[in-house]
């Protein structure tokens, strides 16, 4: 039951660790908009989109 | 297998197009194509020469701020490509810096280097297809909500984060643990609840605070009381009676959930709220000046109500009338701001500006509607008000009482009791479940102005319904031409009704839009409630309202040449497809018609629609309405138009329809965005849902109360039954109000 003594502080402070982690976050505004960037992620990043393939139209 | 599909997909970002599109989906994913295949990389300035003018005004004002940061409302941000082109403003002007986009706020966030022209700024938005609006006045609102929403978000993350710690802390206890080990256990989570008690319940002291102060009724004060109560009977316990009961953990849990559905609620409502940018929108533009002639683009929302100048223009009205067909509208008419122009520029003589345009009213008069909304929520507050008095003196009763046979057990009871029937439960079931049910209304384009709708329906006996726009379409529509008519008359009687705004002339350019090239018209006569005449190459045609055939259930309207009759056009305005079905659905009611309109038309669509003729009235004049309304008990009106006001204002449930003028949105409960009957059924149903569900919840919370109560008196309750039974009882609420509401 030793191991208690070692396993109660850093069950403690690895929750304390992301509670910290959380607040900083949020005050920098982390989580104030949680829907854009579900669309910024849509977009190619600009030498991804030319070396793409030209159009996919055309039938196959 | 090779199949070429009609369809077109949009060059940029590949969604289906329908054929009448040419290749984008929209401006931005057209923008954006050209902003990726031009192969001059370099800065390219659109020409803003005109609209820069427009904005000038943002310059002076934001000169004073001295700020390099603006938040612009840019209204029409609609899809992933909108984000995309917004925030790659930097490539277009090198003095952005940064732009962010909200896209759930519609907003763009700009950075810029010191001096840079605002106007500038709000051109290049504009350009790109938005009508920008800087958010100035409003913007310190919107900060503190910003950070109050980060704050009550920590809370909630603090308040999580300990009670969940606890309880790992805690079920060892409860399972049978005991000793030194279990009296650290609990001293952890005694230590553990401090952050809740001085930083997550913050709010709760100073509701409780507000309440003592200034008699405001709310929840604030029980939650307050049985907090504490909780915590000093836990210590209490901890430090004088080595394994007597310890509610931390329960609490904490208690806590958590409480501030949890409070910030979804808060998040709903803070939704709701959005029509403000409009308003502010309207007071950007107040440099306007009536009198002024203006310039408006393609694209763009008409900033005053005004005169067209320009021969023709495309205008969608939906924000009005929820009409979602572009109305037509020629030389000489009224444009309302807010609606948005369809096609090219067009000019305009400013009329009236900012909070004088029928949107300003409109919105104004929405704005201090919401107000009212909170009054609701403190109907709630004040229910749980009942059940903390009638809870506080029956545990002061029992210690008072059970103290003569065991004082320490009696007030440990008697605190149990406080702690375990806390109204909390019952605080947040009511509104939560309304709030839900608002939001999933709003979302199917039914307004509702307070959620005592909910209830109101319930009791509803009699229906009224209005007939034109809707039982009908509420437009007319060229029924059938007695009479031949060649293309060339055609043409004519269009360019004789191209000034007109009256609903025929509405009716003929739908019906035979493709024609071109009309003809001109010399010496045009427009006599009001008659007809409209002109000349055509020296010949005299002209088309009047017919006096015989008028008895009719059709409008017949009489075609002359030179004074001779040449064909007759009937006019009709057509039942809504849905209407007679969803009429036979509300068979469980007393359905009626109040119509202004002539008998022969309002009893076709009475037998129409099933309706016995008795209970239909026709050739009512406002007063009239009213005075059938007043007649009956239990009654909902639907309708529409101005001369349905009195009606709604006095019917217990009024229902403003399409099509409806700022004078039935003032008085109406409701308001369907959508076009006929349709959201009636879905509002009846949203509302039974909402009742079923705030009956479920106040029955959970009542037996659970009731329970848990009796249970702590008797002395039977101990930590880990209060640790199951109380969050269980907030789960089983937001589960049935998530359910209820789905």
């Amino acid at each position: 039951m030793n191991i208690l003594i070692l396993m109660i502080p850093m069950a403690l402070l690895l929750g304390f660790g992301f509670v910290v982690a959380f607040l900083w976050s949020t005050s920098q505004g982390q989580f104030d908009d949680v829907e854009t960037p579900a669309h910024r992620i849509l977009q190619d990043d600009p030498q991804e989109r030319n070396c793409r393939e030209k159009p996919r139209t055309q039938p196959s | 297998m090779d199949i070429v599909l009609p369809l077109s997909e949009c060059l940029y970002c590949k969604t289906l197009l329908s054929p009448p599109q040419p290749s984008f989906c929209c401006a931005a994913c057209e923008a954006l194509y050209k902003l990726e295949n031009s192969h001059d990389k370099g800065i390219k300035k659109p020409s803003f020469s005109l609209s820069l003018e427009k904005y000038k005004f943002l310059d002076e004002q934001l000169s004073a701020h001295n700020t390099c940061e603006v938040t612009f409302h840019a209204e029409g941000l609609h899809c992933s490509s909108c984000v995309h082109l917004l925030e790659r403003l930097p490539e277009f002007d090198s003095n952005i810096l940064e732009s962010r986009v909200h896209f759930g706020e519609s907003t763009v966030h700009v950075r810029v280097k010191p001096n840079t022209s605002w106007a500038q700024v709000a051109a290049l938005i504009e350009e790109l297809g938005y009508a920008p609006t800087a958010i100035v006045s409003s913007e310190k609102l919107l900060e503190k909500q910003k950070q109050e929403n980060r704050k009550s978000l920590m809370r909630i993350g603090v308040a999580g984060a300990c009670a969940g710690n606890m309880m790992l802390f805690v079920v060892p206890v409860y399972a049978g643990l005991a000793g030194t080990l279990a009296e650290l256990f609990n001293w952890i989570s005694f230590a553990l609840f401090l952050p809740i008690l001085f930083y997550s319940a913050w709010p709760f002291y100073q509701g409780a605070w507000n309440f003592l102060k200034y008699r405001a009724v709310n929840v604030d004060l029980p939650i307050a009381v049985a907090m504490l109560s909780g915590f000093i009977l836990s210590t209490y316990n901890l430090v004088f009676r080595v394994g007597g009961p310890v509610y931390y953990d329960s609490t904490a849990s208690f806590i958590f959930l409480i501030l949890s559905s409070r910030y979804l609620l808060k998040r709903v409502q803070q939704k709701h709220l959005s029509g403000d940018y409009l308003l502010e929108g309207l007071q950007n533009h107040r440099h306007l000046t009536p009198g002024a002639q203006i310039t408006v683009l393609q694209g763009e929302k008409i900033p005053a109500d005004g005169v067209l100048l320009s021969s023709q223009a495309e205008v969608d009205m939906s924000l009005f009338n929820g009409e979602s067909l572009p109305q037509s509208f020629r030389e000489g008419m009224s444009l309302f701001a807010g609606s948005t122009l369809l096609s090219p520029k067009i000019l305009l003589l400013v009329e009236k500006i900012a909070l004088e345009t029928r949107l300003g009213k409109i919105l104004q008069q929405l704005r201090s509607d919401s107000v009212q909304k909170s009054h609701f929520v403190s109907l709630t507050d004040k229910l749980a008000q009942g059940l903390i008095v009638t809870v506080s003196s029956i545990a002061l009763l029992f210690f008072i009482f059970y103290s003569a046979v065991d004082a320490t057990a009696a007030l440990e009871r008697a605190l149990a009791l406080i702690v375990i029937a806390c109204p909390c439960a019952l605080a947040f079931g009511t509104p939560l479940a309304y709030g839900l049910s608002l939001r999933k209304a709003q979302k199917q384009g039914i307004l509702i102005r307070n959620s005592d709708i909910f209830e109101k329906l319930q009791h509803i006996e009699n229906i009224f319904f209005d007939k034109t726009g809707t039982l009908t379409e509420g437009r007319l529509k060229l029924a059938l031409i007695d009479g031949d008519l060649s293309e060339e008359d055609r043409k004519i009687i269009l360019a004789l009704e191209t000034k007109s705004s009256h609903t025929i002339a509405f009716a003929l350019r739908h019906a035979w839009s493709s024609l071109q090239h009309l003809p001109e018209v010399e010496d045009h006569q427009e006599i009001l409630g008659e007809g409209v005449s002109g000349l055509v190459h020296n010949t005299r045609y002209s088309l009047t309202r017919s006096q015989e055939l008028n008895i009719l259930d059709y409008i017949a309207v009489e075609y002359r040449i030179e004074g001779r009759l040449m064909a007759h056009l009937f006019f009709e305005d057509p039942l809504r497809l849905e209407s007679k079905e969803i009429l036979g659905k509300l068979a469980q009611f007393q359905l009626h018609i109040l119509s202004g309109d002539k008998s022969p038309r309002v009893t076709k669509i009475a037998s129409l629609c099933g309706i016995p003729e008795a209970r239909c009235h026709a050739e009512l004049s406002p007063e009239n309405k009213l005075k059938e309304i007043q007649a009956a008990k239990h009654t909902c009106m639907i309708g529409d138009g101005a001369n349905d006001s009195l009606a709604l204002k006095a019917a217990d449930v009024g229902i403003a329809v399409k099509g409806s003028v700022d004078l039935s949105l003032m008085s109406a409960d409701v308001y369907f965005t959508r076009g006929g009957l349709q959201p009636l059924l879905e509002l009846m149903q949203i509302s039974k849902e909402a009742r079923r569900t705030v009956r479920r919840n106040l029955v959970i919370s009542l037996f659970y109360n009731g329970l848990g109560g009796a249970l702590a008196l008797g002395g039977f309750i101990n930590p880990m039954m209060a640790a199951i039974l109380m969050p269980i009882s907030s789960v089983l609420i937001i589960i049935s109000s998530l359910r209820g509401t789905r």
